[in-house]
């Protein structure tokens, strides 16, 4: 895989886990 | 809020058809939830190509942000201290409008206020996170779909609520969700304290590369 795919394909994956995280986190939210 | 949405079905029965406004009233909530998520990922995605056409070679800062961000709120996550304080708004979404609105249009309203992220509880650092990204590559679409996830995700627990809490008693659903919720608190906590080491490792990388 070229390294700028790798580096996107990262920045997408990890942005949707830190959207999916950020998302769940406000269930805490009184 | 979520007891708000959800009031009781008196005359019904725990067939999936006595469900139907419930579902209805969650499918509300979502829209309006992912309408202003994806309105908020939008907007920072402008002004991200806006910061690109204005200062050149900005995205070179923002790892860098994104990494402090990420290690200046480790500790807290990690329980070692207090600070710093999550920084957030003082303004909330009004619980009235339940009172004040028919149920279809709180859910919607609701979701409307909250999908953007700023006018509720912030609980955990993440989101300062998800503000951050849109500003750390060109193009505007990922950016949208994860500020659409957020919302989706956001809006789940109601659907959870909707789906499997007693048609007549919701109220005691949403408390032993709330104090399951309150349980696992120290886990919410260790997990994005991993989140936030994963970040400021990756942000490290993507200067470096």
């Amino acid at each position: 895989m070229p390294a700028a795919d790798f580096w996107h394909l990262s920045y997408v994956l990890l942005g949707l886990v830190v959207a999916v995280a950020g998302g769940i986190a406000t269930w805490w939210s009184p | 809020m979520l007891t708000s949405i959800l009031t009781p079905v008196v005359h019904g029965d725990d067939r999936r058809s006595s469900r139907r406004p419930w579902l209805h009233l969650a499918a509300l909530h979502s829209l309006g939830m992912v309408t202003s998520a994806a309105l908020t990922g939008t907007v920072l995605s402008m002004l991200a190509l806006a910061a690109s056409r204005m200062v050149p070679g900005y995205r070179s800062v923002v790892p860098w942000v994104a990494a402090a961000v990420a290690v200046l709120y480790l500790p807290r996550q990690l329980g070692w201290t207090d600070f710093p304080p999550l920084l957030q708004s003082a303004r909330q979404v009004p619980r009235r409008w339940a009172y004040d609105y028919p149920r279809w249009a709180a859910s919607l309203l609701f979701g409307l206020g909250l999908g953007s992220g700023w006018y509720t509880r912030i609980v955990v650092p993440t989101f300062y996170l998800l503000v951050i990204w849109p500003f750390l590559a060109p193009g505007m679409v990922w950016p949208l779909i994860m500020w659409i996830a957020y919302g989706l995700a956001r809006s789940a627990n109601v659907w959870w609520l909707a789906m499997r809490a007693p048609l007549r008693s919701p109220m005691s659903h949403a408390s032993t969700m709330v104090s399951l919720l309150t349980r696992r608190r120290n886990d919410l906590n260790r997990a994005t304290a991993v989140l936030l080491a994963i970040v400021a490792a990756w942000s490290a990388a993507w200067l470096l590369r």
